[in-house]
């Protein structure tokens, strides 16, 4: 229930976000009626995420049922507060409904990269494929994000 | 703590809204009895100050590193935290650390911001430091053994400090189950302010300029 309250209000939050912001994104890659939206991951050293927001313009739910790439483990994961810690669960699939939206983003549904085999630095790119039930498999290049807002893309303090 | 992550959620949409102009002005808006506008900070307060806790851990030179002393006279940013986090501790560090440097540097260096890993086990003082230099070589990382550290957080915490737990990866590997939220002293060694998942750059940016009075 209280999942259910977060999540509308992030719900409500991106979509007054997405009001200001003049509806001109375009999706970066299209698998059926599923268009994928604004990939991307953190700068990191050895374990990191992917976020990204897939949109369901079909009117047949469908599922992410599994994601890969070449410089890591993956695995599902949802960010939550429980008993006052932030507690991380693996989610086996991640549900696109019909018509609707699916956003993983920070604090919430991810896609976590374990064990990477090489630090991710700003300006790199991964490719990821995702796997949905009925719309098949796509493959996406995932912008790595400088972590500081101001921080040059590129340069690395390390 | 749900209620502190709500409020902060809809203290980030009251803002979210706000920024985007247009449309009537609405009624002011009421967060735990307290008018938007004449809350002090817009993290979560706390109902009594916390005092700054008194322990010594060990920085990423290797050295003793007493936290009363060593944070004595600066605002204090503590967090618990650890480096194979994927998802809410980098956001967190990213967000301070671009807060920070919107801030004129000699008001920057008016703050300090200490993160104390809950995996002593993998955050090793090297690693720690390679970590925290993704955000800011001035982050200051602390290890120490487990029942160290554990002693750290319930000085701090008292009884809400809960002892971090590894909960197994599928496949090898795990993560850490943690206390979330930042705790922000004020340079008199007392919190007033904690902040939940979900505080965005520019609540940070508001508070570190309420807290050292900074004009905006």
């Amino acid at each position: 229930m209280k999942r259910g309250m977060l999540t509308g209000l992030l719900l409500v939050l991106a979509m007054t976000l997405g009001a200001c912001g003049g509806g001109g994104v375009k999706p970066v890659a299209k698998i059926g009626p599923l268009e994928i939206f604004d990939p991307w991951a953190r700068v990191t050293l050895k374990e990191g995420a992917v976020y990204l927001a897939i949109r369901n313009t079909g009117d047949a739910d469908d599922v992410l049922v599994a994601a890969s790439t070449d410089v890591a483990r993956v695995e599902f994961h949802t960010t939550m507060m429980r008993g006052g810690q932030m507690v991380m669960e693996p989610v086996q699939s991640i549900p696109v409904r019909a018509g609707a939206w699916a956003a993983l983003q920070p604090g919430g549904l991810h896609i976590m990269l374990i064990d990477l085999k090489r630090e991710l630095r700003p300006g790199d790119r991964i490719n990821l494929e995702l796997r949905f039930e009925k719309a098949g498999t796509v493959s996406i290049s995932v912008p790595v994000r400088a972590l500081v807002q101001g921080q040059q893309e590129g340069t690395s303090h390390s | 703590m749900w209620r502190l992550v709500l409020t902060s959620i809809a203290l980030a949409l009251s803002l979210a809204l706000v920024s985007c102009g247009g449309g009537e002005p609405s009624s002011e808006i009421i967060i735990d009895g307290t008018p938007l506008s004449k809350r002090p900070f817009l993290g979560a307060m706390l109902a009594e100050p916390w005092p700054k806790p008194d322990f010594i851990l060990t920085d990423t030179s290797g050295r003793p590193f007493s936290f009363q002393q060593e944070t004595q006279g600066y605002v204090t940013f503590l967090y618990f935290g650890y480096t194979y986090c994927p998802d809410v501790c980098p956001a967190h560090m990213a967000n301070i650390a671009s807060a920070l440097r919107k801030l004129p540097e000699e008001v920057r260096g008016q703050v300090k911001v200490v993160m104390v890993t809950v995996d002593p086990e993998r955050d090793t003082p090297e690693r720690l430091r390679q970590w925290l230099d993704l955000f800011s070589p001035s982050f200051i990382g602390l290890t120490g053994t487990l029942e160290e550290i554990n002693e750290a957080g319930r000085r701090a915490l008292g009884a809400r400090w809960s002892p971090p737990e590894k909960v197994p990866l599928k496949e090898g590997g795990y993560s850490v189950n943690h206390i979330g939220f930042v705790i922000a002293y004020g340079k008199d060694n007392l919190a007033r302010v904690i902040y939940p998942f979900g505080v965005s750059v520019d609540m940070f940016l508001h508070d570190i300029r309420k807290m050292l009075e900074v004009p905006p």
